[in-house]
């Protein structure tokens, strides 16, 4: 056992409300202890390492997908019962991601490193749209925005998708969207 | 109980990666993964993010080792070298500064048999007797992870101390498998099972299906025979390492011949730069 899954496990008791695997989905009426994370991580480690690769170098990428699976433990509370693990480490690994991104100033990597990996999305350097956001917006967005607009411009999810995962209505998924796509244009323009 | 799942397709029209994630997860649920295969078929962009994405699962490293670093990923044989007295403690040390595979702990969660831990089992029944598997009932790939990209192994591709490797068999019948690194010097690295004495329990499959335990090459140059052992009944490392003692020239260029009676095996050489050849 990883000690600081141990030491985790061992510091907190989520409220007395805690996950497990059931059906390949979590069931918040369970236990997310650390035997329940390593199984998360297997199903999923490869979905957020591509997630994290997006956003950090390779040398990074490993201590930074750990942080990912710890956070998660700490946020068992945050896990819908109803939704896929997927969507939910999704929203935990960007937020992170974007977060230390902020944190180290590295925002150029975001666009540099992820449009050469073969496992991102098919995007390309001709979107402009995409590359716009990367290089002028994304730094003065609030955290659901900027989730908002990285999960449409650069990750290529549907609108229903983003609502899973921000947590949000389709129809403020929609507003948030058309409110970038102007930031966008007006930048794109100037 | 019905899950809020994610859609197949992204803006673009392609598969999203939630839907790859849950699909190599094997959490989609039937009408979606209908869906799913139907543009993957026609979809060559999709075919190859898939695959790239399997393989990047390959190469995840196991949860009790993740975020340790290369210097404590990249472990000491953590097992046993039984070498007959004949063989004496010079070739042990040699093994030691030639061991060309360094066995890291488990790596785990590969698709596609991310929930198949049953398939793999070091210990437990015993296999059914039969006539003895032949080399057409074992069919095994290696992938190389160099940190930037994941690839199918070729015979003699060259790889570089940190490279990930990982490991993939399909068989046809029930037996039991056992993954070693062989050098030039005959030393031996279990590669899989890494728990235990006996070789796991594979269950047969249509399909590729990835191990769940890689490792990791060290930094000694030089040579490395992969070899993959599959018998209708279990054996021990230490009966391979026995048939390995009694090669003239296990740092031959030719495949090795039978080390078990009755059993598949397969083999691929791979290089280290700055070995011998």
């Amino acid at each position: 056992m990883h000690p600081r899954v141990a030491n985790r496990e061992g510091s907190r008791v989520v409220g007395g409300m805690s996950l497990r695997l059931m059906d390949n989905h979590l069931d918040r009426s369970a236990r997310l202890d650390a035997r329940a994370i390593e199984v998360l991580y297997r199903q999923y480690g490869g979905m957020v390492m591509r997630r994290v690769l997006r956003f950090f170098p390779p040398d990074e990428a490993e201590d930074v997908v750990q942080e990912v699976f710890l956070r998660a433990l700490d946020k068992a509370e945050t896990f819908r019962g109803d939704a896929s693990a997927s969507t939910w480490l999704y929203q935990i690994a960007t937020h992170y991601c974007l977060t230390q991104l902020k944190t180290r100033s590295r925002r150029k990597r975001l666009w540099g490193t992820g449009s050469q990996l073969p496992w991102g999305s098919p995007i390309t350097p001709a979107n402009q749209e995409a590359k716009t956001f990367l290089n002028e917006i994304w730094r003065d967005l609030d955290d659901e925005m900027l989730m908002i607009g990285v999960s449409y411009f650069v990750d290529d999810l549907s609108h229903e998708d983003i609502a899973r995962v921000v947590g949000c209505s389709r129809r403020t998924v929609g507003n948030r969207i058309a409110a970038l796509r102007q930031l966008v244009a007006e930048r794109s323009d100037g | 109980m019905r899950y809020d799942t994610p859609g197949v397709f992204g803006r673009s029209g392609h598969v999203s990666e939630l839907a790859i994630a849950d699909a190599l997860a094997e959490v989609m649920d039937a009408d979606s993964r209908s869906i799913f295969e139907q543009h993957l078929s026609g979809c060559r962009v999709c075919a190859r993010r898939l695959e790239a994405a399997r393989a990047v699962d390959l190469a995840m490293p196991s949860w009790s080792s993740l975020g340790e670093g290369s210097a404590t990923i990249s472990l000491r044989p953590r097992r046993r070298w039984t070498w007959p007295p004949v063989v004496g403690v010079a070739v042990a040390m040699a093994a030691a500064t030639l061991l060309a595979v360094k066995i890291p702990t488990a790596l785990t969660g590969s698709h596609p048999v991310a929930d198949a831990a049953s398939d793999f089992s070091p210990k437990g029944s015993q296999v059914e007797s039969g006539e003895g598997f032949g080399p057409e009932d074992l069919a095994f790939q290696v992938y190389i992870n160099d940190a930037t990209a994941v690839w199918q192994a070729k015979p003699g591709a060259e790889v570089r101390g940190g490279d990930r490797l990982g490991f993939q068999v399909r068989t046809h019948e029930r037996g039991r498998l056992m993954v070693m690194g062989i050098d030039d010097a005959g030393a031996l690295a279990l590669c899989f099972p890494q728990e235990g004495e006996e070789a796991a329990l594979i269950n047969p499959s249509n399909d590729y299906v990835t191990l769940p335990q890689a490792v990791r090459v060290d930094d000694s140059p030089g040579r490395e025979r992969l070899v993959a052992v599959y018998c209708p009944e279990t054996f021990t490392f230490d009966a391979v390492a026995a048939a390995v003692s009694t090669l003239d020239d296990p740092g031959s260029d030719e495949p090795l011949p039978t080390l078990l009676e009755g059993c598949a095996q397969q083999e691929l050489i791979l290089n280290k730069p700055g070995g011998d050849l």
